[in-house]
């Protein structure tokens, strides 16, 4: 079966912490690996691909070591980096790679063409890679990536510099293969890149992996999440009476004309302000949560974990 | 079916062309394409020679543009040249992450580059001197008959040496240059043993032993070393380069630097 097995990873980049102590199994299906820039994606990628080994812990593709030459034949990477040969065409490039893989010449060129048929470059395939375009240059890193049909495969930010239209083919690409049974780990730093595709997502912040689930599990533990609100109505006085004695609010504080809250539970405090406001006591005017942004979610996530 | 003959092959050829349709051949041509001029210069100085006049063109020939153009400046050019950019290419452009996740054993890509700098460094070495004996007439044919295996080891070990820093070292070519001012143009020179860390000293070696019964004697100072020696050396520094760079390859971690 088609598997990535992180156990325990550590990574150090000498004094430098890169990936700590992250664990996860990854079977056939679509999984999103996610954060900011900096929070150790691209180590993760590095590992699964072989390209560095775990200072502890073990990394494995299939049952086996992914630094192995036998974990690479399972495996298909699409780097984020832009580089290539540049002289060569799209099509010299991919069956290069493809014959890397060990194919004859007449298999590697029947399986170029199918994998640049797959990733809408049959017709621009000819021309030279310097000339192409961002986005046709990440089709084709996707065309050397599944030319082999891997069972596993590992995308690293695939939709950078592609146009919204070919961002959908390719997210129907592949969603596609996880439904055939082929490991997808695609990394990203926007989620809603790929929420529609992902069955599982793994958070990572500063190297550790602070959440794994499905996109709807982890939307409920931000629900559950502290959060400090700004609200105004009339009147706020009886409002910030009323509120501190709700078990959900943790403080109340006047700002002016609204009222700063921090909440303890996010999603219980909104049903019940909402119950609240619908009886008509007061008057709800503007309701805006202070700190939703990454970090904050994030901050959130780690503590959590 | 797969076979690993088919992608090492594969690797082998694709370097082979990049490296021959790159703008390094071109600037190659540029200094050897000078040398020649100059030994179209040089031979009218022998152009009245006598047939027994031959073997003193010989020597002379030797000393001047064997040992000091070809063997001293030329060789080690061509194999910084293309030895230092076989892998050292890949490195430097960034795709050598498309080879490392590849199914090849690292130290097959590595032999695989081997494969595809050295032949190129001794084919174009041997191909500029065939040019220069060719051009300097009946004393160049001698010299090509008498030195054309002493250079064949030569590129074989220069261009192993500079495909090793070019697995081992970031900028393989800034070190090579470094290499070959420092150690071959200056340690080379120097009196003493010192001069047994270049390359250089073990071909001008062999060359002054085989030149020796035409009167091709070494300069002052210079202590040549016996040609099976220097042949030893030459092959040992080969086989040793090429050992530790597959093995460089093999356990190295090559993390790509964002530009």
């Amino acid at each position: 079966m088609a598997e990535i097995c992180f156990d325990q990873v550590t990574r150090f980049y000498g004094p430098v912490i890169g990936i700590n102590q992250v664990s996860f199994t990854l079977g056939p299906g679509v999984a999103a690996l996610f954060g900011a820039n900096g929070a150790g994606k691209s180590t993760v990628m590095r590992l699964a691909s072989g390209q560095i080994r775990p200072s502890l812990g073990q990394v494995s593709i299939n049952g086996l070591p992914a630094w192995s030459t036998l974990a690479k034949r399972h495996l298909g990477y699409c780097p984020d980096v832009d580089r290539f040969y540049e002289e060569m065409s799209g099509w010299e490039f991919v069956q290069f790679m493809v014959q890397l893989h060990g194919y004859s010449s007449r298999e590697a060129r029947r399986r170029t063409e199918e994998a640049l048929e797959l990733v809408g470059m049959s017709a621009r395939a000819q021309r030279p890679l310097a000339t192409y375009s961002q986005g046709m240059r990440q089709r084709i890193k996707l065309a050397q990536a599944l030319a082999h049909q891997p069972e596993v495969l590992l995308l690293d930010e695939p939709l950078a510099g592609v146009d919204p239209g070919g961002r959908r083919q390719l997210l129907e690409l592949f969603a596609h293969l996880g439904d055939q049974g082929c490991t997808v780990l695609i990394s990203t730093h926007m989620l809603e890149e790929v929420e529609q595709l992902a069955q599982v997502v793994l958070v990572l912040v500063q190297g550790r992996l602070v959440a794994q689930g499905t996109l709807d599990e982890i939307r409920s533990w931000l629900a559950d999440r502290p959060l400090i609100v700004a609200l105004e109505a009339e009147p706020l006085r009886p409002l910030a009476g009323e509120l501190i004695g709700w078990e959900e609010v943790r403080s109340v504080q006047i700002d002016g004309s609204c009222l700063v809250v921090q909440v303890r539970q996010a999603g219980m405090f909104f049903r019940r302000l909402n119950a609240a406001a619908a009886q008509g006591r007061w008057q709800l005017r503007r309701m805006e949560p202070l700190d939703t942004g990454a970090e904050a979610v994030f901050r959130y996530l780690h503590q959590r974990s | 079916m797969k076979s690993w003959w088919y992608a090492w092959r594969a690797l082998v050829w694709v370097t082979l062309g990049r490296l021959w349709w790159s703008v390094h051949t071109l600037l190659l041509l540029f200094p050897t394409a000078a040398l020649m001029l100059f030994v179209l210069r040089y031979r009218e100085r022998f152009a009245q020679a006598q047939p027994e006049q031959v073997i003193e063109a010989f020597a002379q020939f030797t000393q001047t543009v064997v040992v000091m153009l070809v063997v001293s400046f030329l060789l080690p050019v061509v194999a910084l040249g293309f030895g230092t950019t076989g892998l050292g290419g890949d490195r430097e452009e960034g795709t050598l992450v498309f080879l490392l996740t590849r199914p090849l054993p690292r130290w097959s890509i590595a032999l695989g580059k081997w494969a595809a700098t050295v032949p190129l460094v001794v084919l174009f070495t041997w191909g500029a001197f065939a040019g220069v004996c060719w051009l300097m007439g009946p004393a160049g044919r001698m010299a090509w008959r008498g030195y054309a295996l002493p250079l064949f080891w030569g590129a074989m070990a220069y261009g192993s040496f500079f495909h090793l820093l070019a697995t081992w070292v970031r900028y393989p070519t800034v070190v090579g240059v470094v290499y070959a001012l420092f150690v071959e143009a200056l340690l080379g020179n120097m009196p003493g043993v010192i001069k047994r860390f270049s390359i250089g000293y073990y071909v001008r070696s062999w060359i002054y032993e085989l030149g020796a019964p035409w009167g091709v004697s070494p300069p002052e100072m210079f202590v040549p070393l016996e040609a099976t020696s220097c042949a030893w050396t030459l092959i040992a520094i080969t086989l040793g380069s090429l050992a530790l760079s597959a093995w460089v390859l093999q356990t190295k971690e090559y993390i790509q630097q964002e530009r």
